[in-house]
């Protein structure tokens, strides 16, 4: 169960990274709103996302982050509003621009008879350049033979990682990019990404993800919640302003945790469920939270300095 | 940094040779495509074989069999090798990521097509060709009589797979596309004269039949069989059918959607 926590005075708010101003925005949606038959409805007055930022799409099931992907690359149609990318709308997406973008989707794929190599040949014939190490690293030589349609879900994810990243794209999408790798091919996809962000000029892209890591690479987080846009902030003032900035976990009987409670810094912020009490502060709650785990029978301890996973985890708290 | 200078083709070139390898390597594809025909020739040349054919025309009822099945091979490709799978194709999302990658939609268009049309000419070659040559009762023609018959055939294949892409881009579902080739195609092969006699049905319907564009076709393909229709005449119906083969195409194309 959560203790209401107060939310950032940050919500929808363009935010300047200081990388890039209004006028180079990505993705700019105006009034935008779409009904969907099942009687939800997705509202946004104002969203920019700006070129050179990486943003992290978040929220809770059903909160809308599909349909707001769905309309960003123009599977939905709003009702109203309008979206532009790159300045026109949806210009991104022509022949040309396509040069410049790297896509990967959930349940799509290829042909399953289609080989894995002749789909990089493909892709290979349609880019100036392709990045071999990117392939590598994401572990393609080794299925490079087989039919697509006999790949695993895991590896199915590496060969469309690998499509929408190999030509060093300056604008990505992805959605849920590691929802089925394996912890080696996750960390590999961030080391992916942070040497992108090092070596593209402008590495543009907006993640929905629920893996931490991942949202851990971004510099905006913008969450949804039924429909609308809760908060669009730098993602550490998020953090910052939502958690401060440590945190400590105390697992263990309820009076313990009662007693505990009483006993924190004033200002933490407590979260309490079954046998496990939460605390969210600032640096003093460090040291205060050391002193009770030590004179406290606990079952289970943890300190850390907040970050991106909180969020994921408040969000999956409801 | 592996750097590529970009060659104009390569992309539907790479699509031809995939969407070549994934028909030939697909049952349903080859028995339709291949082993029904050549089943069904063996059949009914065995029961009803050794007399003239239905069509007149001072062929044998092989000969008549040969073109009609030719035609019927045409038809059933065009709907359950093309029209359904691309549909289906479409509906799995298999075709979703290829629309952002930096080719346009006939990069992979003139791929899928072409593989189509490849696949039919090399089979209709063989196979006109094989039981025209080992079939006891069949007619032996020139090689240019040949070529005319098989390039009047490949623009009626070109007008037919134009009217399939345009059917796809109305149809959403697998279900429709399959249940539409049904509608379509099973009348068509039993109605068109393609191996069983028009001329056995009541005049009444015969008279509807005659009218129909299958029936019509397979008529001119035997025409041309029996050197009784010659290019001359043969060819402005190829231009109309070769030219609204590729206008469809195009259109079809502009207006089809990577995704469901």
């Amino acid at each position: 169960m959560n203790i209401a926590i107060a939310q950032p005075d940050i919500e929808a708010a363009e935010v300047d990274t200081g990388r890039a101003s209004r006028d180079q925005s990505w993705i700019t949606c105006e009034d935008v709103s779409y009904r969907a038959g099942d009687g939800f409805d997705l509202v946004i007055p104002h969203l920019a996302l700006l070129a050179g930022g990486k943003t992290a799409l978040v929220g809770g099931n059903g909160s809308g982050k599909t349909t707001l992907l769905k309309l960003l690359l123009g599977d939905l149609t709003a009702d109203s509003g309008t979206i532009a990318l790159q300045g026109a709308a949806r210009g991104l997406f022509d022949v040309a621009g396509r040069q410049a973008l790297g896509v990967q989707l959930q349940d799509t794929g290829f042909n399953p008879v289609y080989r894995v190599r002749d789909i990089f040949a493909v892709n290979a014939a349609c880019r100036p350049f392709v990045d071999p190490v990117i392939l590598e690293l994401m572990g393609i030589p080794e299925i490079s033979r087989r039919r697509f349609g006999a790949l695993s879900s895991g590896q199915k994810q590496r060969v469309q990682l690998a499509l929408a990243l190999a030509h060093h794209p300056e604008f990505a999408v992805f959605d849920e990019p590691t929802s089925n790798l394996d912890p080696a091919y996750e960390a590999a996809f961030v080391e992916l990404l942070n040497r992108l962000s090092q070596e593209v000029s402008g590495f543009t892209a907006l993640y929905i993800s629920h893996a931490a890591k991942v949202v851990e690479t971004c510099d905006q987080v913008l969450i949804l919640a039924r429909g609308r846009v809760e908060t669009h902030a730098a993602l550490q003032d998020v953090v910052r302003q939502t958690f401060g900035s440590r945190a400590a976990l105390f697992e263990a009987a309820p009076e313990v945790l009662s007693s505990i409670a009483a006993s924190l810094p004033q200002g933490c912020v407590l979260q309490r469920g079954p046998g496990r009490l939460r605390a969210f502060g600032e640096a003093a709650l460090t040291d205060a939270a050391l002193s009770l785990a030590q004179t406290h029978p606990l079952t289970r301890f943890s300190s850390w300095k907040t970050c991106a996973a909180d969020i994921l985890e408040d969000l999956n708290n409801g | 940094m592996a750097d590529a200078t970009l060659r104009p083709g390569a992309v539907p070139l790479r699509f031809l040779k995939m969407e070549t390898l994934s028909y030939l390597s697909a049952p349903a594809a080859v028995f339709w495509t291949f082993v029904y025909p050549i089943a069904l020739f063996f059949i009914l040349n065995t029961i009803f074989g050794g007399g003239e054919s239905p069509s007149g025309m001072g062929l044998t009822y092989t000969d008549y069999l040969i073109t009609g099945l030719a035609v019927m091979t045409i038809l059933s490709t065009a709907l359950f090798g093309f029209a359904a799978v691309l549909v289906d194709m479409r509906a799995q999302q298999n075709l979703r990521i290829l629309g952002f990658m930096p080719f346009g939609k006939f990069g992979f268009y003139i791929g899928f097509v072409g593989s189509r049309m490849l696949i039919l000419a090399v089979f209709l070659t063989a196979f006109m060709t094989g039981f025209g040559a080992l079939a006891p009762d069949a007619t032996t023609i020139g090689a240019a009589r040949m070529v005319l018959v098989l390039a009047y055939l490949m623009c009626g294949a070109m007008a037919l797979i134009g009217v399939s892409l345009v059917l796809t881009t109305f149809i959403t579902k697998t279900a429709t596309a399959q249940a539409l080739a049904n509608i379509i195609n099973i009348p068509a092969i039993f109605l068109s004269d393609l191996f069983l006699p028009a001329i056995l049905f009541p005049v009444p319907l015969f008279t509807i039949i005659s009218h129909g564009p299958f029936y019509l076709f397979v008529n001119q393909v035997r025409s041309l069989f029996a050197g009784q229709t010659h290019l001359t005449d043969a060819f402005p119906a190829m231009v109309v059918m070769l030219v609204s083969g590729v206008a469809l195409t195009l259109w079809a194309g502009r207006r089809a959607k990577w995704h469901a």
